[in-house]
């Protein structure tokens, strides 16, 4: 089914087709908004879930240590009561028999004693007062040593029994004060590993709890960044398919205007032309009855279908632009302007224009398209100057970034733009009118007053979309218009 | 011997009337033969060899050829003209409203003399006909 005419010129007066992304944009960027303290936030929770696990397996190793440490003491206190106790035993088997035998765990007693007691004290450092209670221990048990061997000797001498039965006597209060004392130091350790062993039992608790509970957490968190990720997900494909029914619909309306193209540049072309030829043969064949009134009906025919040809070629001319095959290059916009201004010389003379050509970049382009844009743009210029007043043109050029840009929707695609300025000192118009004039087949001044179809700046617009650019117009009646053509810089 | 003619391959009866009428006022009208697509182009060419009179004699001097044309277009019979050792002799101008600069130079390519748009105006048309008449009847001839 045709498209009608009104539709067919709001399509083209498009350019580019762009879906409603704004709103999309701003949910996208709320959701990654979302997901970022998410994430952040399951970092900081595992943060500190491994800072505090960490101290909490420091603690409980630390305790167990300790518990360990207290268990080795413990059992070197019950080794040095049983050395003195075997010393004891084999002093007074020696007594008894005289039989010298018996004194053999009394010399192992000697020698292990001073050992053990060595460890004992290297195990205590950490504990003043054990180290205290240690070092009189070890006093005692010398003394009592001392006396066993003294006692020992003099039944080796056949002493008076007398002398020996004090001996013996004093033996017994050392060994008694020895016995206490080592009671002493395995209280206090027996104390201290039930503090240890209660503390280590805690953290042994507490541990796996903690563990738990963060795992939990983690597992909650990572529940709903990851409800959050299927929702974005869900949303981004509900957009994707949107998306994709547009391109589908955008493809269509292209072809059709394709279509449309090929219909405008040569078959509507054909009656129109035919329309013309005839009228002119008509026009010829009155050649003897000048300026009746059929010969002015007959031009006045011609007339509009030399316009309608017009338009249609200009469509042509446009679709053309939408359908190229140009391959970009790297070109300096100098090189294009002056080109340009070199061929159209004799009309810029002829009108008495003035054009400054500023420093403007090099740039990757369509040399054939941005001739036709700047074409269009001087065209404008010149038409549209003052009555009486030359026209006056500058062109410049300064870089722009997307930021400074936010009132411009499609500006923001990008992240910096070369803009180049095309001012002329004309008649100007009103700026509400700033984003009509690029519309195809607009126009802000009737036939009579100023030539033109109305192509030119759709031209413009239609070569900028294809840049990937924009372009926009500011103006101020009899203050000139200012073009500003938006190249992105990848 | 038989007159020298002009082979017009035209479909549109507005043309062709246009053209026949441009040719009568410059007194050339019974140069004109007509036919309607590149397949009838094809058929009378062919038919003109194999008629008792004689071969390349009864060829036109040269073809109008339009593009756009029912059954086969201008592109297909003007590719197929020159690549016949018969034919690719006869000069062949396309004689279109396209004004397309690819169409153009495809046309070129394919092997087309002379590439002309059909004039909007029917004095145009006249001095179209003389001088396209005047060049390639009388003047030009296409090198072996």
């Amino acid at each position: 089914m045709p498209l009608p005419l009104s539709s067919i010129k709001n399509i083209l007066a498009q350019g580019y087709f762009f879906p409603k992304m704004g709103n999309y944009l701003k949910i996208r960027k709320n959701s990654l908004s979302y997901l970022a303290v998410g994430f952040v936030l399951t970092l900081l929770v595992l943060g500190v879930f491994v800072f505090i696990s960490n101290r909490r397996l420091s603690a409980l190793i630390d305790y167990s240590d300790q518990v360990e440490h207290t268990y080795q003491v413990i059992e070197k206190i019950e080794m040095l009561g049983n050395l003195a106790k075997d010393a004891e035993t084999a002093a007074r088997g020696f007594v008894i028999t005289k039989d010298s035998v018996y004194l053999e765990p009394l010399f192992e007693a000697r020698r292990q004693i001073p050992r053990v007691l060595w460890a004992l004290t290297q195990l205590t450092n950490d504990n003043n007062d054990q180290q205290l209670r240690i070092r009189k221990l070890s006093v005692t048990l010398q003394n009592r040593l001392a006396i066993l061997n003294d006692a020992l000797q003099l039944i080796q001498d056949g002493v008076y029994e007398k002398v020996m039965t004090q001996k013996m006597k004093t033996g017994k209060a050392m060994m008694d004060s020895f016995r206490s004392q080592l009671n002493e130091i395995k209280t206090e350790e027996q104390r201290l590993l039930k503090i240890r062993f209660a503390k280590k039992e805690t953290y042994r608790q507490l541990t796996p709890a903690i563990f738990k509970q963060t795992s939990i957490i983690i597992g909650l968190v990572a529940l709903v960044l990851f409800i959050f990720l299927v929702i974005e997900l869900l949303r981004r494909l509900g957009y994707q398919k949107a998306l994709q029914q547009q391109l589908q619909a955008l493809k269509q309306s292209n072809d059709e205007l394709t279509r449309l193209a090929f219909a405008t540049s040569h078959d509507l072309q054909e009656p129109v032309r035919k329309m013309r030829i005839f009228a002119d043969r008509l026009l010829s064949k009155q050649g003897s009855a000048q300026h009746s009134e059929e010969q002015m009906l007959l031009t006045r025919i011609d007339v509009s279908a030399r316009r309608l040809q017009g338009m249609l070629e200009d469509i042509s001319n446009y679709m053309n632009l939408v359908e190229h095959d140009e391959t970009k290059q790297t070109i300096s916009l100098n090189n294009v302007l002056n080109a340009l201004l070199k061929r159209n010389e004799l009309a810029i003379e002829a009108s008495g224009a003035v054009v400054k050509l500023k420093i403007l970049p090099e740039l990757l382009v369509y040399p054939q398209q941005l001739n036709l844009l700047f074409l269009a743009l001087l065209d404008n210029a010149l038409k549209f100057s003052k009555p009486a007043e030359p026209a006056k043109i500058i062109i410049y050029s300064e870089q722009v970034t997307g930021d400074q840009l936010k009132n411009m929707p499609l500006a923001v695609l990008h992240h910096s733009y070369w803009v180049v300025h095309f001012k002329d000192e004309g008649i100007g118009f009103e700026n509400q009118y700033r984003e009509k004039i690029f519309q195809l087949f607009q126009k802000l001044h009737n036939n009579t007053q100023y030539a033109g179809k109305g192509i030119g700046l759709a031209i413009c617009q239609r070569v900028m979309s294809n840049h990937h650019g924009f372009i926009i117009a500011d103006a101020a009646p009899d203050e000139g218009a200012d073009f500003q053509l938006f190249f992105p810089i990848n | 011997m038989r007159k020298l003619y002009i082979l017009v391959a035209e479909d549109d009866v507005d043309d062709r009337y246009l053209l026949e009428t441009a040719f009568a006022e410059k007194g050339y009208v019974e140069e004109l033969t007509f036919v309607e697509n590149g397949v009838e182009l094809l058929d009378y060419l062919n038919n003109q060899l194999a008629s008792p009179e004689g071969a390349a004699a009864n060829l036109p001097r040269f073809i109008l050829l339009d593009l756009n044309m029912p059954k086969k277009d201008g592109r297909e019979v003007l590719k197929e003209i020159k690549e016949d050792i018969r034919f690719k002799k006869i000069p062949v101008i396309v004689f279109t409203t396209n004004k397309n600069e690819n169409e153009i130079r495809r046309c070129y390519e394919l092997g087309a003399n002379t590439y002309i748009v059909k004039p909007v105006e029917f004095s145009a048309l006249l001095n179209t006909v003389e001088d396209i008449r005047a060049y390639w009847m009388n003047t030009a001839e296409i090198a072996g």
